[in-house]
């Protein structure tokens, strides 16, 4: 295993395995993540349209929680 | 209303140290109920025609799903339908799918996907106590003599009873007194002072064996060529 994720929110990249950290912002506006190999790794909006629509309305929470 | 030594309301002394550590334990399984809440919410689409089956902490089990729930999605990636599905089910593992290039030796892009589960994608929230300070003062009232064990049983001091030790033993019951004002004065009313710090808790074991199949099983496939949808 080249990389450990366990814990922490992220994915490998598939082709060299390395873990690659993604924020919850980056994700929900489709922002894409770049391995240091090379790879680029970007949301897939149309078939992810209800992950994307979850994750949306959890960050909404959050951020009303952290709101004063 | 104001007691009296002799009110027979008075709690034993293990009732009065109990109940706050009690509820330090009620909090931390509340704790653990959220954090479970959350994994079923985020992690898994429910089922066509159910709803969510966690619930809230001021949710009791079976109660209504309350209406600030998240939406529950009816989508599911193709082919992970279940058969017969059930309230009780937790659904299908909620996944977003990666859109990338893999080059061939001759220079040409082919386009694949991962698809990656939700729950590795967001920190999971997993709180514990790390240190809880109960503060309080206690006024006894009245002491009971607790029997011993053995009555019947001639005293002996070669004779290893339970009582042996502690021959005498006492229960002590009171009732919570007032700590006093800020500035020493009198104050009617008797006061816990609680203080409690949470730590991120570590990721329990059969949560980390979940998340590390989840990661390890992020297979990347090649994308069909009349697939048209773009990312």
């Amino acid at each position: 295993m080249a990389g450990q994720l366990i814990g922490l929110p992220g994915i490998k990249c598939p082709d060299c395995g390395a873990p690659l950290l993604i924020s919850m912002p980056d994700l929900i506006c489709g922002r894409g993540v770049e391995c240091a190999c090379g790879v680029t790794l970007r949301v897939d909006e149309a078939r992810s349209q209800e992950t994307l629509k979850a994750l949306r309305e959890l960050h909404s929470r959050l951020t009303t929680l952290k709101q004063p | 209303m104001a007691v009296r030594p002799t009110d027979p309301e008075a709690l034993h002394l293990f009732q009065l140290i109990g109940a706050p550590l009690l509820a330090l334990v009620q909090a931390e399984a509340q704790a653990a109920q959220a954090s479970a809440d959350f994994i079923t919410r985020i992690g898994f689409d429910a089922p066509p025609g159910t709803q969510p089956v966690a619930s809230t902490p001021a949710e009791p089990r079976g109660a209504p799903p309350s209406a600030n729930a998240l939406p529950q999605t009816a989508g599911s990636p193709a082919g992970t339908a279940s058969a017969s599905p059930t309230p009780s089910d937790l659904g299908h593992l909620r996944v977003a799918e990666f859109r990338f290039d893999r080059y061939t030796p001759d220079g040409t892009a082919r386009p694949h996907v991962a698809r990656v589960p939700v729950l590795s994608l967001v920190p999971i929230p997993l709180l514990q106590i790390k240190e809880a300070e109960v503060d309080f003062s206690i006024r006894v009232v009245s002491r009971v003599a607790m029997a011993p064990r053995h009555k019947d049983r001639p005293v002996d001091t070669d004779d290893p009873a339970p009582d042996f030790l502690a021959p005498q033993r006492l229960e002590l019951k009171g009732f919570l007194a007032s700590n006093g004002g800020p500035s020493g004065e009198s104050v009617n009313q008797a006061n816990i002072r609680v203080r409690v710090r949470m730590q991120q808790s570590d990721l329990p074991t059969g949560l980390t064996k979940l998340l590390a199949m989840m990661t390890d099983g992020t297979a990347a496939t090649p994308i069909p060529a009349d697939d048209t949808r773009q990312p």
